[in-house]
This record gives C-alpha cells, sequence and structure tokens, in this order.
C-alpha cells in the first residue's frame, strides 16, 4: 500500500458535511444505537441539549472519511485515532467542516489534529496517527 | 437472550427486552462475552448509504487492488459501531448516555465478508461533577486470524 508524503502545518482537504435528521436515523439503523437523544424530538426537546443531536459516531466517520482520503488505505493497517473528544453536539439541519493539519512527523508517521467545526465552533477534537512518506526537510526525513 | 448479530431490522424491537446496563455492574477487569461481528456487503452498504462515504474502496473491487488490497474492505468507522455493540449485546444502554470520547487503533485491514471475533472489557470507571464515567477497551481479530486488528476505547457519561 502507498504511503502519502506529509509536512509539518500542511492542511488535509476539508470535508464540508450537512447534519440531518435523516442521517441520524439512517445510523441509528445500522449502529442499532436508538437512543432517544438522538432519534426522539420529543423526548430530545426535554433535555438539556434541547433538542436531537447526532450519535458521535456519525462525526467520527468523517474524521476517519478524512483521514483515508488523505493517507489512503495505508491508514487501516497503521492508523489511529487518539483523544476524540466531544466537546459539543452535533445538530441536525446544521453544516460542518472536517479539517486535519499535519501537527509534525516522525519516524515515517504524520501526527494530525484534527476538528469537527459548525457556526458555533469545535463540536470534535481529536488527534490522528498515519504512516508517511517523510517529504524532504520535514522532521521525519530519512537520514 | 442473545444479540450476537447485526441486522439492521430487528434491533429496534429487540432492545426494548434487554436489561439496562448500569454503572454499578461496570467494574473495571469486568470482562464480556465474546462477540462476533460480520462484516456483510449489506452492513457496507447501509453505512456508505448513512454517512455518504462512498469511497470505492468498500464496494469496489477494481478500486481496492489499485490500492494494494486484495478486496473491498470495512470502512473503518463501523468500528465505532462494534466497539460499542461487543458491551451491549445483551443489554441496552439507559436512556441519555453520551458519548465523551474514543479512541480507535487499526492494526490491518477487515475484508468486506469477514467476521470479527471482539473481547470487551471495562477499563477505567470514575466520576467528576456529579457525572459518572466508564472507559471500556474493545479488541478485534479477524475470525481466521490470531492478529488483532483494531482496538478501541470508549468513554461514555453513563447515565445510571
Amino acid at each position: 500500500m502507498a504511503e502519502v508524503s506529509a509536512r509539518t502545518g500542511e492542511r488535509l482537504p476539508t470535508l464540508r458535511k450537512h447534519m440531518t435528521q435523516e442521517i441520524i436515523d439512517a445510523w441509528a439503523g445500522v449502529s442499532g444505537d436508538y437512543n432517544p437523544l438522538h432519534t426522539d424530538p420529543t423526548f430530545a426537546a426535554t433535555s438539556h441539549f434541547g433538542g436531537t443531536i447526532a450519535h458521535g459516531h456519525l462525526p467520527l466517520a468523517w474524521l476517519c472519511e478524512l483521514l483515508i482520503g488523505w493517507a489512503g488505505a495505508s491508514w487501516l493497517s497503521d492508523g489511529e485515532l487518539l483523544g476524540v473528544r466531544f466537546v459539543a453536539p452535533v445538530r441536525p439541519e446544521v453544516d460542518y467542516e472536517v479539517t486535519g493539519t499535519v501537527a509534525g512527523t516522525e519516524d515515517g508517521r504524520a501526527m494530525i489534529s484534527l476538528e469537527v467545526a459548525g457556526p458555533e465552533g469545535a463540536c470534535v477534537r481529536g488527534k490522528a496517527v498515519a504512516p508517511i512518506t517523510p517529504t524532504p526537510g520535514g522532521k521525519g526525513e530519512a537520514p | 437472550m442473545s444479540l450476537r448479530r447485526n441486522s439492521v431490522t430487528s434491533w429496534r424491537i429487540l432492545l426494548t427486552e434487554l436489561p439496562e446496563l448500569v454503572y454499578d455492574d461496570l467494574v473495571p477487569g469486568r470482562r464480556f462475552p465474546h462477540f462476533r461481528y460480520e462484516i456483510t456487503p449489506a452492513l457496507v452498504q447501509a453505512f456508505v448509504a448513512a454517512t455518504g462515504d462512498d469511497n470505492p474502496v468498500y464496494t469496489d473491487a477494481d478500486a481496492a487492488r489499485a490500492l494494494g488490497l486484495d478486496s473491498p474492505v470495512a470502512p473503518p468507522a463501523l468500528a465505532g459501531i462494534w466497539g460499542r455493540q461487543a458491551y451491549l449485546q445483551d443489554y441496552r444502554m439507559p436512556p441519555g448516555g453520551i458519548l465523551a470520547g474514543q479512541d480507535m487503533v487499526f492494526r490491518r485491514p477487515v475484508s468486506v465478508g469477514d467476521t470479527l471475533h471482539i473481547q470487551a472489557e471495562v477499563t477505567r470507571r470514575w466520576t467528576r461533577r456529579d457525572r459518572r464515567f466508564v472507559t471500556i477497551e474493545s479488541t478485534a481479530r479477524v475470525a481466521s486470524s490470531a492478529d488483532t486488528c483494531a482496538i478501541v476505547r470508549v468513554t461514555a457519561i453513563w447515565p445510571k
């Protein structure tokens, strides 16, 4: 499997996503997670969220899509998502951007900072590790 | 009662019959029964339809081979599903639980058609600001191999 080149500061191609209740309901069917916070607007309206929110695994799927799109299939055999934190809910009928920036390279691997953000700021933050071919001048350049 | 399958259509009815998995029962070191999770083409199609992630490496053999893979592979985000179902196979989550954090480590691709064998274990629980947190780690291997293919760590705020 081919590896991708990377340099510190490089931005991964941004994904733009729109969340809908239909997507949330479809994920409930795939995952078997029918938590009413996600699928029952009446129940969710009484929660402190004030309405339904997406399963955390949906923005996590966006992060995986971003990473495979950038790193390729090698991420499936030597990739990591680490310290993913859900800092604010992802809500239906809202647009989001999924971004990543190479924070550093070392020993043939890139450390990537990740974020899913909506109009009110970050909803999900995390880091990833992906195998790379070091770019000349980068920290991970072979001796 | 066992739910060791991933049928999309039957989950909702069966879930209401299961006991809730409550915080007091989530003692660190507790291991759940091995969980089998089959990566079927129908499951992958449902994933693609739900997420819109239509990367052909999940569905097209030629696209997979072009990337050096033997055959189409499972979307890695499915780990979020099996990492959860591995501890909920005989239980249901009490209403109101919230996913707080997650780690995923991938060590080898999983092909569409593979069956995963997954072991979930409670690794930590604690309270903070009157909220109950639990971390559960699930380790998966493909049925035909002893090698780990992925590890998922879920941290959730447990409602009761």
